[in-house]
């Protein structure tokens, strides 16, 4: 399936250009996590958006979501009348956060409460920090898990479906894989796919009590690691059936010649939070991809790796990728430490920046990664290389033991 | 119509921790002691696991047993919710939120997430394939249904595990804003699922419709009779099933397009909350009659979306 045009927002701010540029000259917007009521002192390395003029509180993270879908919708240059046909589909991936740092920044700034125009059924003239306590709500509450949804749906008055997928950090991935299902059997001829996570201080403590943040940030794959940085985003990608001859026909380029191949998704159920050792299920689901993609190991350009610099993780995944691929893979890429880890977001966000990094000419180094870890056996891309052509396989898991592949096809076929 | 799936087994657990309430209830649900429960049936989950995923294996595996043989570890699993675990997350909120600005629980935080319910039905029942849970305010088991029922068609799995899980932990004032409630109407909580395959050997009925129809303005007359004439048939006999979000007045414009058909009103006993509707289906799936019997559930999202299930109930062979 096509991907006809994309929209993002990241610690490099909003757009691809910035994306790409970053990442070309490896710069890695990190900041420390302060002035979000996070407990722990020093606060971590995340990925933040750029500060940006939004109004106070909660509308930032639903403008967040209008702004990016509206610049995938100018890249994508159609008419914006047909996102509201019954044949345009929408799936939203995210851990669910997205919805609340925000508003938990507005629960404390308790001057300055006033009635969103996104949430008017809260009732005027209420102050509302103090009615919420009364009421025991929280941001959590007050949000329910497809607000985003919701939000975007009724934006563009959209009639056809709406997904709000919730499996972790392969939520956005899943959507795509779901979105990419619903073209090629037909149902749809067109479906937005978001991927949207913001930066809380509960996500931000849970992965602190778990042991899991690297005070460094991230450093996929390397000897050091000891964690992830958490990252926060919005990303939005048209997808459009191939069958269509329109599709895409005035789209501005920036999504370039992308196309969705095939995906899997299964169930690692070995632990809530940790994988498999021996990597077994994630190189199942590795090979399911490409078993319907009808390609093998060989016909790989390069593999984006999940890579969140997590001790376990990465070497669970060291292990898949070495019994999927031997002991000399294709290029590993890693983008974790230039974008963070965006949870929910990562299946979205990675697979805007890969395409755009190839659309760029270039595969980007793993940042973050100094020594080779002898027990991995493998080692990411250390220096930036000319992007190939081909095919890439992208891995996104995630908590809950839910892991997906997916197969894209950049740049002509052959 | 040809059915899109067949259904195996079905279970549920409801407010009342039985698959069917015997008596309408007559106040909010009060949470049901799921430890207990999980003892009693000697279902091993993990300590860590919260209500909300207990809740969900808990109607999984009333659904389990009821099968002669353990599903294939490629079952795909599907789960509904419009609630979300909103009860762990709540609390983690107020652990770390000022004022008491703590570290969140290790084992608390893991198993926040809305797909960890799933996860742990996946565990329970030894399945490693798909696994996606739905998250939408109203619809989203009907939304659950539908992914596996395309999954199915299309030959991607053979056998599929549907549900939906919802609980019952905060104010009613937290219902009356998200999911409105009339004064009169209770909330509930519960979970309930589906076997679903493609081989009608030892089926209890099947799927022969689930889709999700575009949003209209309009809940009234025009409205129902699109339902009759498209799709469930004016001279059908069927048993409707009017959601949870349907209006009065929709539901008598239904009664007033479908008189032959006879309204099921389940809400009385299995209470409100947004996935009642896999209840609703459950329970008429475990408890059948020896007549067949043509279920058509029929729910409203807030933007005007209708989702439309029917299944047909086999009869009890006697």
């Amino acid at each position: 399936m096509r991907i006809s045009a994309v929209g993002v927002l990241s610690a490099y701010g909003a757009g691809t250009e910035a994306l790409v540029q970053g990442m070309r000259n490896g710069d890695c917007p990190v900041r420390t996590a302060s002035g979000m009521g996070y407990p722990t002192d020093p606060a971590p390395l995340v990925s933040r958006l750029p500060p940006r003029n939004d109004p106070p509180g909660e509308q930032a993270s639903a403008l967040a979501l209008i702004q990016t879908l509206a610049q995938m919708v100018r890249a994508w240059g159609g008419d914006p009348a047909l996102l509201s046909q019954p044949d345009c589909g929408l799936v939203v991936g995210s851990g669910g956060f997205l919805y609340a740092s925000n508003a938990e920044l507005f629960w404390r700034d308790s001057g300055n409460l006033t009635v969103s125009s996104t949430a008017p059924h809260l009732g005027l003239g209420l102050d509302r920090q103090a009615h919420f306590r009364q009421a025991h709500l929280t941001p959590f509450l007050v949000r329910g898990p497809s607000w985003g949804a919701s939000l975007i749906s009724a934006h563009y008055r959209m009639r056809g479906p709406v997904q709000t997928l919730s499996t972790g950090c392969s939520a956005s991935a899943n959507a795509l894989l779901l979105a990419s299902e619903m073209l090629s059997r037909q149902k749809l001829r067109r479906v937005i796919v978001v991927g949207a996570e913001g930066l809380s201080a509960v996500t931000l403590a849970g992965f602190d009590s778990l042991m899991l943040l690297d005070p460094h940030g991230c450093r996929p794959f390397d000897r050091d690691r000891s964690g992830v940085q958490l990252g926060e985003a919005v990303a939005a990608l048209l997808l459009e059936t191939d069958q269509d001859p329109s599709a895409g026909a005035q789209s501005d380029g920036s999504a370039g010649t992308a196309r969705l191949i095939a995906g899997a998704n299964q169930c690692d159920t070995h632990h809530l939070t940790s994988a498999s050792p021996d990597g077994s299920v994630m190189a199942a689901v590795m090979r399911e991809a490409l078993t319907k993609a009808r390609l093998a190991t060989q016909d790989m350009v390069a593999i984006k790796a999940h890579g969140t610099g997590s001790v376990d993780s990465d070497a669970a995944e060291a292990n898949a990728i070495k019994a999927v691929f031997g002991a000399a893979p294709p290029p590993i890429l890693a983008f974790k430490r230039y974008l963070g880890h965006t949870l929910g977001a990562c299946g979205a966000l990675e697979t805007v920046a890969l395409t755009s990094c190839f659309n760029a000419g270039f595969m980007p180094p793993a940042a973050g990664y100094c020594h080779r870890d002898p027990q991995l056996g493998i080692a990411p891309l250390a220096s930036t290389i000319a992007a190939q052509p081909g095919h890439y396989l992208l891995n996104f898991f995630g908590f809950g033991g839910n892991y997906t592949s997916l197969v894209l096809r950049l740049g002509p076929a052959n | 119509m040809a059915p899109l799936a067949y259904i195996y087994a079905a279970g549920s657990i409801g407010s009342d921790a039985i698959d069917v309430p015997a008596i309408p209830r007559s106040s909010d649900a009060q949470p049901i002691p799921l430890r207990e429960l999980l003892r009693v049936q000697n279902i091993a989950i993990p300590r860590l696991a919260s209500r909300f995923a207990q809740l969900a294996v808990l109607g999984a595996q009333r659904c389990l047993s009821r099968l002669a043989t353990p599903l294939p570890r490629s079952t795909r699993v599907y789960l509904g919710t419009g609630l979300g675990d909103i009860a762990r997350t709540d609390a983690l909120y107020y652990e770390v939120m000022p004022p008491s600005s703590q570290l969140a629980s290790p084992a608390q935080f893991a198993s926040a997430g809305n797909n960890m319910a799933a996860f742990f039905v996946a565990q329970h029942a030894a399945l490693a394939s798909r696994n996606l849970t739905v998250s939408l305010d109203t619809l989203s088991f009907e939304q659950a249904l539908v992914l596996a029922l395309d999954d199915l068609a299309a030959n991607d799995c053979t056998t599929a595990l549907v549900g939906c899980v919802d609980e019952t932990t905060v104010p009613r004032e937290f219902y009356v804003r998200r999911f409105p409630l009339a004064q009169n109407h209770f909330i509930g909580e519960g979970s309930a699922w589906l076997v679903l395959g493609c081989d009608p050997a030892n089926a209890i009925g099947e799927v022969t419709l689930a889709c999700m129809l575009e949003p209209s303005a309009d809940d009234g007359a025009l409205w129902a009779q699109r339902l009759a004439k498209e799709f469930i048939g004016s001279k059908s006999s069927a048993r409707l099933l009017a959601g949870c979000r349907l209006r009065d007045a929709a539901i008598e414009q239904l009664r007033v397009a479908l008189p032959d058909c006879h309204r099921a009103d389940y809400l009385p006993y299995s209470s409100y909350f947004p996935t009642a509707a896999g209840l609703a289906l459950g329970s008429a799936l475990v408890h059948r009659s020896q007549n067949e019997t043509t279920l058509w559930h029929i729910n409203r999202d807030d933007a005007g979306r209708t989702g439309l299930i029917a299944i047909k109930v086999y009869g009890v062979r006697t």
